[in-house]
Protein backbone atom coordinates (compact mmCIF):
# COMPACT_ATOMS: atom_id res chain seq x y z
CA UNK A 1 0.00 0.00 0.00
CA UNK A 2 3.01 2.48 0.97
CA UNK A 3 4.16 1.31 -2.39
CA UNK A 4 1.00 2.29 -3.92
CA UNK A 5 0.54 5.80 -2.61
CA UNK A 6 4.45 6.50 -3.19
CA UNK A 7 3.47 6.14 -6.72
CA UNK A 8 0.82 7.97 -6.75
CA UNK A 9 2.58 11.10 -5.76
CA UNK A 10 4.40 10.88 -8.89
CA UNK A 11 1.73 9.62 -11.25
CA UNK A 12 -0.57 12.89 -10.15
CA UNK A 13 2.11 15.27 -11.43
CA UNK A 14 0.62 17.34 -14.20
CA UNK A 15 2.58 16.38 -17.23
CA UNK A 16 1.74 12.82 -16.43
CA UNK A 17 -1.63 13.56 -16.13
CA UNK A 18 -1.83 15.57 -19.45
CA UNK A 19 0.78 13.88 -21.29
CA UNK A 20 -0.84 9.91 -20.85
CA UNK A 21 -4.41 10.86 -19.46
CA UNK A 22 -4.50 13.43 -22.16
CA UNK A 23 -3.23 11.38 -25.04
CA UNK A 24 -5.95 8.95 -24.35
CA UNK A 25 -9.15 11.37 -24.06
CA UNK A 26 -8.05 13.08 -26.75
CA UNK A 27 -7.50 10.29 -29.53
CA UNK A 28 -10.90 8.62 -28.28
CA UNK A 29 -12.52 11.73 -28.75
CA UNK A 30 -11.13 12.74 -31.46
CA UNK A 31 -12.23 9.26 -33.17
CA UNK A 32 -15.92 9.28 -31.52
CA UNK A 33 -16.06 13.07 -32.93
CA UNK A 34 -14.91 11.71 -36.67
CA UNK A 35 -16.91 8.78 -36.31
CA UNK A 36 -20.51 10.65 -35.67
CA UNK A 37 -19.98 12.99 -38.55
CA UNK A 38 -19.05 9.98 -40.99
CA UNK A 39 -21.97 8.60 -40.47
CA UNK A 40 -22.83 7.30 -43.61
CA UNK A 41 -27.03 5.81 -43.15
CA UNK A 42 -26.62 2.67 -44.18
CA UNK A 43 -27.39 -0.77 -43.45
CA UNK A 44 -25.80 -2.96 -40.37
CA UNK A 45 -23.83 -5.49 -42.38
CA UNK A 46 -24.02 -8.43 -39.48
CA UNK A 47 -22.35 -10.92 -42.06
CA UNK A 48 -19.08 -8.71 -42.64
CA UNK A 49 -19.71 -8.74 -45.87
CA UNK A 50 -19.20 -4.67 -46.03
CA UNK A 51 -21.46 -1.95 -45.07
CA UNK A 52 -22.38 1.13 -47.59
CA UNK A 53 -20.67 3.11 -44.55
CA UNK A 54 -18.05 2.69 -41.82
CA UNK A 55 -20.83 4.00 -39.43
CA UNK A 56 -23.98 4.04 -39.60
CA UNK A 57 -27.11 5.32 -37.85
CA UNK A 58 -28.23 2.13 -37.44
CA UNK A 59 -24.94 0.78 -35.50
CA UNK A 60 -24.87 4.04 -33.50
CA UNK A 61 -28.03 3.41 -32.30
CA UNK A 62 -27.83 -0.06 -30.71
CA UNK A 63 -27.47 -0.65 -27.03
CA UNK A 64 -23.70 -0.94 -27.46
CA UNK A 65 -23.61 1.91 -30.05
CA UNK A 66 -21.95 3.87 -27.47
CA UNK A 67 -18.71 1.61 -27.16
CA UNK A 68 -18.40 2.20 -31.08
CA UNK A 69 -15.28 4.54 -30.62
CA UNK A 70 -13.78 2.90 -27.14
CA UNK A 71 -13.76 -0.65 -29.07
CA UNK A 72 -11.95 0.83 -31.98
CA UNK A 73 -9.50 2.86 -30.39
CA UNK A 74 -8.72 0.22 -27.68
CA UNK A 75 -5.64 -0.95 -29.12
CA UNK A 76 -4.37 2.66 -29.38
CA UNK A 77 -4.93 3.16 -25.91
CA UNK A 78 -2.97 -0.01 -25.36
CA UNK A 79 -0.21 1.50 -27.14
CA UNK A 80 -0.43 4.64 -24.91
CA UNK A 81 -0.44 2.54 -21.64
CA UNK A 82 2.53 0.18 -23.02
CA UNK A 83 4.70 3.55 -23.25
CA UNK A 84 3.24 4.82 -19.42
CA UNK A 85 4.48 1.29 -17.98
CA UNK A 86 7.73 1.33 -20.16
CA UNK A 87 8.82 4.66 -19.26
CA UNK A 88 7.79 4.07 -15.94
CA UNK A 89 10.00 1.11 -15.45
CA UNK A 90 12.57 1.60 -17.15
CA UNK A 91 13.03 5.17 -16.16
CA UNK A 92 13.44 3.78 -12.46
CA UNK A 93 17.01 2.23 -14.28
CA UNK A 94 17.76 5.38 -16.39
CA UNK A 95 17.60 8.04 -13.42
CA UNK A 96 19.37 5.45 -11.38
CA UNK A 97 16.29 6.41 -8.56
CA UNK A 98 15.36 2.24 -8.47
CA UNK A 99 18.46 2.09 -6.22
CA UNK A 100 16.89 4.27 -3.67
CA UNK A 101 13.57 2.75 -3.86
CA UNK A 102 14.60 -0.40 -3.13
CA UNK A 103 17.23 0.69 -0.36
CA UNK A 104 13.57 2.07 1.03
CA UNK A 105 12.04 -0.28 0.21
CA UNK A 106 14.01 -4.13 0.08
CA UNK A 107 11.34 -6.10 -0.45
CA UNK A 108 11.43 -5.53 -3.86
CA UNK A 109 7.79 -7.52 -4.74
CA UNK A 110 6.59 -4.75 -2.62
CA UNK A 111 7.52 -2.04 -4.80
CA UNK A 112 6.85 -3.91 -8.42
CA UNK A 113 3.79 -4.56 -6.64
CA UNK A 114 2.52 -1.40 -5.60
CA UNK A 115 3.68 0.06 -8.47
CA UNK A 116 2.30 -1.97 -11.13
CA UNK A 117 -1.25 -1.37 -8.98
CA UNK A 118 -0.86 2.49 -9.03
CA UNK A 119 -0.10 2.34 -12.54
CA UNK A 120 -3.10 0.41 -13.52
CA UNK A 121 -5.07 2.08 -11.29
CA UNK A 122 -4.07 5.40 -13.36
CA UNK A 123 -5.05 3.56 -16.57
CA UNK A 124 -8.20 2.32 -15.20
CA UNK A 125 -9.06 5.59 -14.64
CA UNK A 126 -7.99 6.82 -17.70
CA UNK A 127 -9.98 4.73 -19.62
CA UNK A 128 -13.30 5.50 -17.87
CA UNK A 129 -12.70 8.89 -18.25
CA UNK A 130 -11.72 8.62 -21.58
CA UNK A 131 -15.00 6.33 -22.00
CA UNK A 132 -16.98 8.87 -20.20
CA UNK A 133 -15.72 11.51 -22.63
CA UNK A 134 -16.65 9.41 -25.99
CA UNK A 135 -19.88 8.37 -24.68
CA UNK A 136 -20.83 12.24 -23.72
CA UNK A 137 -19.56 13.56 -27.13
CA UNK A 138 -21.37 10.63 -28.93
CA UNK A 139 -24.38 11.79 -26.74
CA UNK A 140 -24.27 15.53 -27.69
CA UNK A 141 -23.26 14.75 -31.26
CA UNK A 142 -26.30 11.87 -31.91
CA UNK A 143 -28.78 14.41 -32.29
CA UNK A 144 -27.18 16.13 -35.02
CA UNK A 145 -26.76 13.32 -36.96
CA UNK A 146 -30.41 11.96 -36.28
CA UNK A 147 -28.89 9.12 -34.53
CA UNK A 148 -31.49 7.68 -31.88
CA UNK A 149 -29.83 7.07 -28.11
CA UNK A 150 -32.47 5.99 -26.41
CA UNK A 151 -31.25 2.36 -26.58
CA UNK A 152 -27.68 3.79 -24.80
CA UNK A 153 -29.56 4.16 -21.46
CA UNK A 154 -31.72 1.29 -21.44
CA UNK A 155 -30.22 -1.22 -19.04
CA UNK A 156 -29.34 -3.70 -21.98
CA UNK A 157 -27.44 -0.23 -22.95
CA UNK A 158 -25.40 0.08 -19.57
CA UNK A 159 -24.80 -3.35 -19.17
CA UNK A 160 -22.72 -2.69 -22.30
CA UNK A 161 -20.58 0.20 -21.22
CA UNK A 162 -20.13 -1.36 -17.97
CA UNK A 163 -18.80 -4.84 -19.61
CA UNK A 164 -16.92 -3.01 -22.67
CA UNK A 165 -15.05 -0.95 -19.62
CA UNK A 166 -14.09 -4.31 -18.11
CA UNK A 167 -12.80 -5.65 -21.27
CA UNK A 168 -11.28 -2.52 -22.73
CA UNK A 169 -9.64 -2.00 -19.66
CA UNK A 170 -8.39 -5.69 -19.41
CA UNK A 171 -7.01 -5.41 -22.66
CA UNK A 172 -4.84 -2.83 -22.24
CA UNK A 173 -3.52 -2.97 -19.19
CA UNK A 174 -2.14 -6.55 -20.81
CA UNK A 175 -0.08 -5.07 -23.70
CA UNK A 176 0.78 -2.27 -20.53
CA UNK A 177 2.55 -5.08 -18.48
CA UNK A 178 3.78 -6.61 -21.36
CA UNK A 179 5.54 -3.27 -22.07
CA UNK A 180 6.67 -2.67 -18.78
CA UNK A 181 8.17 -6.09 -18.07
CA UNK A 182 10.22 -5.35 -21.51
CA UNK A 183 11.06 -2.29 -19.57
CA UNK A 184 12.52 -4.23 -17.18
CA UNK A 185 14.19 -6.66 -19.07
CA UNK A 186 15.86 -3.99 -21.59
CA UNK A 187 16.25 -1.32 -18.07
CA UNK A 188 15.33 1.18 -21.44
CA UNK A 189 12.48 3.26 -21.95
CA UNK A 190 13.06 4.01 -25.95
CA UNK A 191 13.79 0.58 -26.58
CA UNK A 192 11.04 -1.10 -24.50
CA UNK A 193 8.34 1.31 -25.99
CA UNK A 194 9.82 1.17 -29.37
CA UNK A 195 9.75 -3.50 -29.41
CA UNK A 196 5.88 -3.11 -27.67
CA UNK A 197 4.94 -0.55 -29.77
CA UNK A 198 6.10 -2.00 -33.06
CA UNK A 199 5.13 -5.58 -32.19
CA UNK A 200 1.38 -4.80 -31.03
CA UNK A 201 0.62 -1.93 -33.99
CA UNK A 202 2.09 -4.24 -36.84
CA UNK A 203 4.77 -7.13 -35.44
CA UNK A 204 2.13 -9.36 -34.66
CA UNK A 205 0.01 -9.05 -37.79
CA UNK A 206 2.92 -9.28 -39.66
CA UNK A 207 4.07 -12.90 -38.05
CA UNK A 208 0.95 -14.01 -38.69
CA UNK A 209 1.31 -13.90 -42.13
CA UNK A 210 3.35 -16.59 -41.95
CA UNK A 211 2.27 -18.44 -38.88
CA UNK A 212 -1.57 -18.30 -38.25
CA UNK A 213 -1.52 -19.43 -34.77
CA UNK A 214 -0.13 -15.97 -33.50
CA UNK A 215 -2.98 -14.79 -34.79
CA UNK A 216 -5.12 -16.18 -32.28
CA UNK A 217 -3.59 -17.37 -29.69
CA UNK A 218 -0.86 -13.69 -29.34
CA UNK A 219 -1.33 -11.24 -27.10
CA UNK A 220 -2.56 -8.56 -29.62
CA UNK A 221 -5.53 -11.04 -31.52
CA UNK A 222 -6.30 -12.13 -27.61
CA UNK A 223 -6.33 -8.29 -26.67
CA UNK A 224 -8.09 -7.19 -29.31
CA UNK A 225 -10.99 -9.82 -29.11
CA UNK A 226 -10.99 -9.18 -25.69
CA UNK A 227 -11.52 -5.65 -26.46
CA UNK A 228 -14.58 -6.03 -28.93
CA UNK A 229 -16.06 -8.24 -26.39
CA UNK A 230 -15.71 -11.46 -28.08
CA UNK A 231 -17.13 -11.03 -32.14
CA UNK A 232 -19.62 -7.92 -30.89
CA UNK A 233 -17.28 -5.02 -32.35
CA UNK A 234 -15.57 -6.79 -35.04
CA UNK A 235 -19.11 -8.06 -36.62
CA UNK A 236 -20.70 -4.84 -35.34
CA UNK A 237 -18.51 -2.57 -37.84
CA UNK A 238 -18.67 -5.25 -40.73
CA UNK A 239 -15.25 -6.82 -40.14
CA UNK A 240 -14.34 -10.71 -39.87
CA UNK A 241 -15.39 -12.15 -36.74
CA UNK A 242 -12.27 -13.06 -34.60
CA UNK A 243 -10.99 -16.51 -34.81
CA UNK A 244 -10.90 -16.94 -30.39
CA UNK A 245 -13.94 -16.66 -28.66
CA UNK A 246 -14.63 -14.06 -25.87
CA UNK A 247 -13.79 -16.50 -22.72
CA UNK A 248 -10.77 -18.23 -24.76
CA UNK A 249 -9.21 -14.32 -24.96
CA UNK A 250 -9.74 -14.06 -21.60
CA UNK A 251 -7.90 -16.48 -20.00
CA UNK A 252 -4.82 -15.83 -22.77
CA UNK A 253 -4.61 -12.07 -21.74
CA UNK A 254 -4.86 -13.27 -17.86
CA UNK A 255 -2.04 -15.92 -18.52
CA UNK A 256 -0.49 -13.15 -20.49
CA UNK A 257 -0.47 -10.73 -17.76
CA UNK A 258 0.71 -13.37 -14.85
CA UNK A 259 3.48 -14.30 -16.97
CA UNK A 260 4.76 -10.70 -17.27
CA UNK A 261 4.39 -10.01 -13.87
CA UNK A 262 6.10 -13.00 -13.16
CA UNK A 263 9.14 -12.37 -15.32
CA UNK A 264 9.30 -9.06 -13.83
CA UNK A 265 9.02 -9.80 -10.60
CA UNK A 266 11.44 -12.72 -10.58
CA UNK A 267 14.16 -10.36 -12.97
CA UNK A 268 13.51 -7.41 -10.16
CA UNK A 269 14.28 -9.74 -7.31
CA UNK A 270 17.96 -11.57 -8.14
CA UNK A 271 19.11 -8.96 -10.27
CA UNK A 272 21.99 -7.13 -8.72
CA UNK A 273 21.87 -2.91 -8.63
CA UNK A 274 24.17 -1.89 -10.34
CA UNK A 275 23.13 0.90 -11.99
CA UNK B 1 26.93 -4.88 19.20
CA UNK B 2 28.79 -3.80 15.64
CA UNK B 3 27.17 -1.42 13.26
CA UNK B 4 28.71 -2.76 10.39
CA UNK B 5 30.40 -6.30 10.46
CA UNK B 6 31.76 -8.29 7.03
CA UNK B 7 33.27 -11.56 7.29
CA UNK B 8 35.29 -12.39 4.17
CA UNK B 9 32.70 -10.91 2.28
CA UNK B 10 33.11 -11.63 -1.17
CA UNK B 11 31.82 -10.29 -4.74
CA UNK B 12 32.67 -11.42 -8.01
CA UNK B 13 31.31 -9.95 -11.37
CA UNK B 14 32.04 -12.77 -14.10
CA UNK B 15 35.99 -12.64 -14.02
CA UNK B 16 36.56 -9.51 -11.91
CA UNK B 17 36.50 -9.36 -8.34
CA UNK B 18 35.16 -6.43 -7.07
CA UNK B 19 35.41 -7.11 -3.28
CA UNK B 20 37.90 -10.18 -1.83
CA UNK B 21 37.32 -11.45 1.45
CA UNK B 22 36.53 -8.22 3.14
CA UNK B 23 36.66 -7.70 7.05
CA UNK B 24 35.34 -4.86 8.55
CA UNK B 25 34.45 -4.28 12.09
CA UNK B 26 32.44 -0.99 12.45
CA UNK B 27 31.17 -0.23 16.48
CA UNK B 28 28.36 1.55 17.19
CA UNK B 29 28.83 5.30 17.25
CA UNK B 30 31.32 8.31 15.63
CA UNK B 31 32.18 8.82 11.75
CA UNK B 32 34.07 6.57 10.04
CA UNK B 33 36.00 7.18 6.98
CA UNK B 34 35.89 4.67 4.04
CA UNK B 35 38.23 5.30 1.27
CA UNK B 36 40.32 3.59 -0.94
CA UNK B 37 41.44 4.25 -4.86
CA UNK B 38 38.65 3.91 -7.99
CA UNK B 39 37.85 0.88 -8.32
CA UNK B 40 38.65 -0.58 -5.13
CA UNK B 41 35.61 -1.63 -4.26
CA UNK B 42 33.79 1.03 -2.03
CA UNK B 43 30.38 1.64 -3.91
CA UNK B 44 30.43 -2.38 -4.31
CA UNK B 45 30.76 -2.97 -0.36
CA UNK B 46 28.25 -0.62 0.22
CA UNK B 47 25.83 -1.58 -1.95
CA UNK B 48 26.26 -5.41 -0.61
CA UNK B 49 25.43 -3.72 2.98
CA UNK B 50 22.60 -1.84 1.33
CA UNK B 51 21.02 -5.21 -0.27
CA UNK B 52 21.19 -3.86 -3.33
CA UNK B 53 23.51 -6.32 -4.56
CA UNK B 54 23.95 -10.44 -3.45
CA UNK B 55 27.53 -11.12 -2.25
CA UNK B 56 29.06 -14.03 -3.79
CA UNK B 57 30.66 -15.29 -0.74
CA UNK B 58 31.40 -14.14 3.04
CA UNK B 59 29.05 -12.81 5.94
CA UNK B 60 28.36 -9.56 6.28
CA UNK B 61 25.88 -7.89 9.15
CA UNK B 62 24.31 -4.46 9.50
CA UNK B 63 22.75 -3.03 13.39
CA UNK B 64 23.22 -6.61 14.15
CA UNK B 65 21.14 -8.37 11.54
CA UNK B 66 22.75 -10.41 8.50
CA UNK B 67 22.89 -8.60 5.10
CA UNK B 68 21.11 -11.84 3.32
CA UNK B 69 18.00 -10.30 5.31
CA UNK B 70 18.14 -6.20 4.40
CA UNK B 71 14.28 -6.21 5.88
CA UNK B 72 15.28 -5.78 8.91
CA UNK B 73 17.27 -3.14 9.08
CA UNK B 74 17.21 -1.35 6.74
CA UNK B 75 14.53 0.86 7.91
CA UNK B 76 17.27 1.69 10.16
CA UNK B 77 19.60 3.05 7.96
CA UNK B 78 19.55 6.10 5.68
CA UNK B 79 21.89 5.97 2.47
CA UNK B 80 23.35 8.47 -0.30
CA UNK B 81 24.56 5.60 -2.77
CA UNK B 82 27.48 7.39 -5.28
CA UNK B 83 25.22 10.25 -7.24
CA UNK B 84 21.87 11.17 -5.62
CA UNK B 85 19.36 9.99 -7.55
CA UNK B 86 15.49 11.63 -7.94
CA UNK B 87 12.98 12.33 -10.19
CA UNK B 88 13.43 15.36 -12.56
CA UNK B 89 9.96 16.56 -12.81
CA UNK B 90 9.90 16.70 -9.18
CA UNK B 91 10.31 19.26 -6.42
CA UNK B 92 12.81 18.15 -4.05
CA UNK B 93 10.10 17.91 -1.13
CA UNK B 94 7.92 16.45 -3.25
CA UNK B 95 11.07 13.56 -3.93
CA UNK B 96 10.81 13.09 -0.35
CA UNK B 97 7.37 12.46 0.24
CA UNK B 98 7.82 9.59 -2.21
CA UNK B 99 10.61 7.80 -0.55
CA UNK B 100 8.86 9.04 2.84
CA UNK B 101 5.77 7.14 2.08
CA UNK B 102 7.35 4.57 0.36
CA UNK B 103 9.43 3.85 3.53
CA UNK B 104 6.72 4.76 5.74
CA UNK B 105 8.73 7.63 7.77
CA UNK B 106 7.32 10.50 9.30
CA UNK B 107 6.65 13.08 6.56
CA UNK B 108 6.40 15.71 8.93
CA UNK B 109 10.15 15.51 9.02
CA UNK B 110 10.53 16.56 5.60
CA UNK B 111 10.53 20.72 6.25
CA UNK B 112 13.45 19.63 8.96
CA UNK B 113 15.74 17.59 6.93
CA UNK B 114 14.89 20.34 3.99
CA UNK B 115 16.65 23.36 6.84
CA UNK B 116 19.14 20.75 7.96
CA UNK B 117 20.68 20.40 4.37
CA UNK B 118 19.70 24.12 3.78
CA UNK B 119 17.14 23.96 1.01
CA UNK B 120 14.56 25.81 2.56
CA UNK B 121 13.95 28.25 0.14
CA UNK B 122 14.57 25.88 -2.76
CA UNK B 123 12.43 22.71 -1.71
CA UNK B 124 9.87 23.65 -3.65
CA UNK B 125 11.74 23.88 -6.84
CA UNK B 126 11.89 20.97 -9.52
CA UNK B 127 14.60 18.53 -8.92
CA UNK B 128 16.28 19.40 -12.62
CA UNK B 129 16.37 22.82 -11.86
CA UNK B 130 18.64 21.95 -8.85
CA UNK B 131 22.74 22.64 -8.95
CA UNK B 132 25.01 19.50 -8.55
CA UNK B 133 25.63 21.04 -4.79
CA UNK B 134 21.74 21.05 -4.36
CA UNK B 135 21.12 17.69 -5.53
CA UNK B 136 23.65 16.44 -2.99
CA UNK B 137 22.04 17.91 -0.19
CA UNK B 138 18.54 16.59 -0.88
CA UNK B 139 20.51 13.19 -1.17
CA UNK B 140 21.86 13.90 1.98
CA UNK B 141 18.22 15.13 3.49
CA UNK B 142 16.80 11.85 2.11
CA UNK B 143 19.45 9.91 4.12
CA UNK B 144 18.21 11.66 7.60
CA UNK B 145 14.38 11.35 6.61
CA UNK B 146 14.40 7.88 8.36
CA UNK B 147 16.05 9.11 11.95
CA UNK B 148 18.91 6.56 11.40
CA UNK B 149 21.30 4.96 13.51
CA UNK B 150 23.37 4.15 10.70
CA UNK B 151 24.51 6.95 7.93
CA UNK B 152 26.14 5.32 5.08
CA UNK B 153 27.06 8.20 2.53
CA UNK B 154 28.97 7.41 -0.43
CA UNK B 155 30.78 11.22 -1.89
CA UNK B 156 28.45 13.26 0.17
CA UNK B 157 30.44 16.62 -0.38
CA UNK B 158 30.69 15.80 -4.31
CA UNK B 159 29.48 18.91 -5.78
CA UNK B 160 29.63 21.14 -2.50
CA UNK B 161 31.37 24.36 -2.67
CA UNK B 162 33.51 25.17 0.16
CA UNK B 163 31.15 26.31 2.58
CA UNK B 164 28.43 23.56 1.59
CA UNK B 165 31.51 20.80 2.40
CA UNK B 166 32.69 22.96 5.84
CA UNK B 167 28.17 22.65 6.53
CA UNK B 168 28.07 18.69 5.54
CA UNK B 169 31.38 17.91 7.91
CA UNK B 170 30.19 20.09 10.89
CA UNK B 171 26.47 17.66 10.05
CA UNK B 172 28.50 14.45 10.35
CA UNK B 173 30.62 15.33 13.05
CA UNK B 174 27.69 16.21 15.42
CA UNK B 175 25.92 13.40 13.90
CA UNK B 176 28.28 11.03 15.44
CA UNK B 177 28.49 12.67 18.43
CA UNK B 178 24.65 12.05 18.86
CA UNK B 179 25.03 8.24 19.20
CA UNK B 180 24.86 8.02 15.60
CA UNK B 181 26.95 5.39 13.38
CA UNK B 182 28.31 7.75 9.83
CA UNK B 183 30.10 5.34 7.62
CA UNK B 184 31.38 7.98 5.08
CA UNK B 185 32.66 6.87 1.63
CA UNK B 186 34.90 10.52 0.36
CA UNK B 187 37.99 10.90 -2.06
CA UNK B 188 38.34 14.31 -0.13
CA UNK B 189 40.86 12.32 2.03
CA UNK B 190 40.92 16.15 3.92
CA UNK B 191 37.66 16.13 5.13
CA UNK B 192 37.36 12.06 5.62
CA UNK B 193 40.53 13.19 7.83
CA UNK B 194 39.03 16.34 9.34
CA UNK B 195 35.45 14.66 10.42
CA UNK B 196 36.21 10.67 11.10
CA UNK B 197 37.33 9.25 14.41
CA UNK B 198 38.22 5.86 12.21
CA UNK B 199 38.61 4.88 9.02
CA UNK B 200 38.31 1.79 7.05
CA UNK B 201 41.12 2.24 3.74
CA UNK B 202 40.66 -0.39 1.17
CA UNK B 203 42.80 -1.49 -1.97
CA UNK B 204 42.12 -4.02 -5.11
CA UNK B 205 38.64 -5.06 -3.10
CA UNK B 206 40.44 -6.04 0.50
CA UNK B 207 40.85 -3.97 3.74
CA UNK B 208 44.56 -2.16 4.04
CA UNK B 209 43.44 -0.67 7.08
CA UNK B 210 41.02 -0.74 9.68
CA UNK B 211 41.29 1.08 12.88
CA UNK B 212 41.31 4.86 14.33
CA UNK B 213 42.17 7.74 12.67
CA UNK B 214 45.00 8.29 15.07
CA UNK B 215 46.78 5.24 15.03
CA UNK B 216 46.50 5.49 11.11
CA UNK B 217 48.59 8.58 11.34
CA UNK B 218 51.05 7.47 14.01
CA UNK B 219 51.40 4.52 11.41
CA UNK B 220 53.58 7.36 9.41
CA UNK B 221 56.40 9.47 10.47
CA UNK B 222 56.59 13.34 9.63
CA UNK B 223 58.92 14.57 7.12
CA UNK B 224 60.94 18.02 6.57
CA UNK B 225 61.04 18.94 2.89
CA UNK B 226 63.95 20.71 2.28
CA UNK B 227 64.93 22.42 -1.35
CA UNK B 228 68.44 23.58 -1.95
CA UNK B 229 68.79 27.19 -3.93
CA UNK B 230 70.96 25.48 -5.97
CA UNK B 231 69.64 22.06 -7.25
CA UNK B 232 73.44 21.46 -7.71
CA UNK B 233 73.64 21.27 -3.98
CA UNK B 234 70.78 18.34 -3.68
CA UNK B 235 73.26 15.21 -3.44
CA UNK B 236 74.98 17.21 -0.74
CA UNK B 237 71.93 18.12 1.05
CA UNK B 238 70.95 14.21 1.05
CA UNK B 239 73.99 12.96 2.65
CA UNK B 240 74.12 15.91 5.22
CA UNK B 241 70.86 14.46 6.08
CA UNK B 242 72.23 10.76 6.18
CA UNK B 243 75.49 12.00 7.85
CA UNK B 244 72.53 12.87 10.49
CA UNK B 245 71.23 9.58 10.60
CA UNK B 246 67.96 10.20 8.54
CA UNK B 247 67.16 8.30 5.82
CA UNK B 248 65.56 11.06 2.74
CA UNK B 249 64.23 10.68 -0.83
CA UNK B 250 64.04 13.12 -3.65
CA UNK B 251 60.69 14.63 -4.28
CA UNK B 252 60.17 17.05 -7.28
CA UNK B 253 63.60 18.92 -7.46
CA UNK B 254 63.53 18.54 -3.18
CA UNK B 255 64.14 16.51 -0.50
CA UNK B 256 61.74 14.82 1.41
CA UNK B 257 63.76 13.84 5.02
CA UNK B 258 62.25 11.43 7.30
CA UNK B 259 63.14 13.40 10.80
CA UNK B 260 60.92 15.37 12.94
CA UNK B 261 60.10 18.75 12.60
CA UNK B 262 62.24 20.06 15.80
CA UNK B 263 65.28 18.86 13.79
CA UNK B 264 64.61 21.59 10.90
CA UNK B 265 66.49 24.43 12.21
CA UNK B 266 69.82 21.99 13.11
CA UNK B 267 69.11 20.85 9.17
CA UNK B 268 69.03 24.52 8.30
CA UNK B 269 72.48 25.02 10.54
CA UNK B 270 74.07 21.54 9.30
CA UNK B 271 73.29 22.84 5.24
CA UNK B 272 74.58 26.25 5.20
CA UNK B 273 78.05 25.19 7.23
CA UNK B 274 78.11 22.76 4.50
CA UNK B 275 77.74 25.69 2.03
CA UNK B 276 74.37 25.31 1.01
CA UNK B 277 71.54 27.87 1.06
CA UNK B 278 68.05 26.51 1.48
CA UNK B 279 65.04 28.32 -0.86
CA UNK B 280 62.68 25.80 1.08
CA UNK B 281 62.67 24.46 4.43
CA UNK B 282 59.44 23.19 5.93
CA UNK B 283 58.25 20.37 8.34
CA UNK B 284 54.70 18.52 7.76
CA UNK B 285 52.97 16.33 9.77
CA UNK B 286 51.46 12.93 8.75
CA UNK B 287 48.24 13.30 7.07
CA UNK B 288 45.64 10.76 5.14
CA UNK B 289 46.71 11.45 1.94
CA UNK B 290 50.29 10.44 3.43
CA UNK B 291 49.45 7.42 4.64
CA UNK B 292 46.76 6.72 1.80
CA UNK B 293 49.52 6.45 -0.94
CA UNK B 294 51.90 5.04 1.35
CA UNK B 295 49.13 1.95 2.11
CA UNK B 296 47.64 1.72 -1.37
CA UNK B 297 50.89 2.39 -3.17
CA UNK B 298 49.50 4.68 -5.29
CA UNK B 299 51.90 7.56 -4.94
CA UNK B 300 51.76 9.57 -8.60
CA UNK B 301 52.87 12.61 -6.58
CA UNK B 302 56.19 12.89 -8.24
CA UNK B 303 58.43 11.46 -6.11
CA UNK B 304 61.33 10.84 -8.50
Amino acid sequence: MRAFRSEWIKLSRRNTLIGFGGAMVGFTVLFTFLGFISVGGGNVDLDGGGSEAFVTEAVLALPDGSMFAMTQVASLLGVIALGLFASNMAGEFNKGTIRMLFVTEPNRIKVLAGKLAALASFVALGIAATLAASVGIGALLAPGMGVDTSAWWTTEGLAAIGTGYVNITGAVLVVALIGGTIAVLTRSAAIAISIGAAYFIIGEALVTAFWDALGRWGPSAAANTLAVGGAGGAGMLGGAAPAITYATAAVLVVGYGVVSVAVSSAVLARRDVTS
Amino acid sequence: MNSIRTIGLTKDFGDLRAVDNLDIDLPQGGVTGFVGPNGAGKSTTIRMLLGLIEPTSGEGEVLGHSINDPSSYLHRVGALIEAPAFYPSLSGEENLRVFATLGGHDPTRIPEMVRIVGLSDRGGDRYKNYSLGMKQRLGIALALLPDPDLLVLDEPTNGLDPVGIVEIRNLLIELGAGGRTVFVSSHLLAEIQAACDSIVMIDHGGVVFSGTMVDLLARNSPTIRATAENEADTNDLIQVATNAGYHSTRVNGGVEIDAPADWAPDLNRLAWQAGITLRELRATSADLEQAFFAMTGNDKTGTE
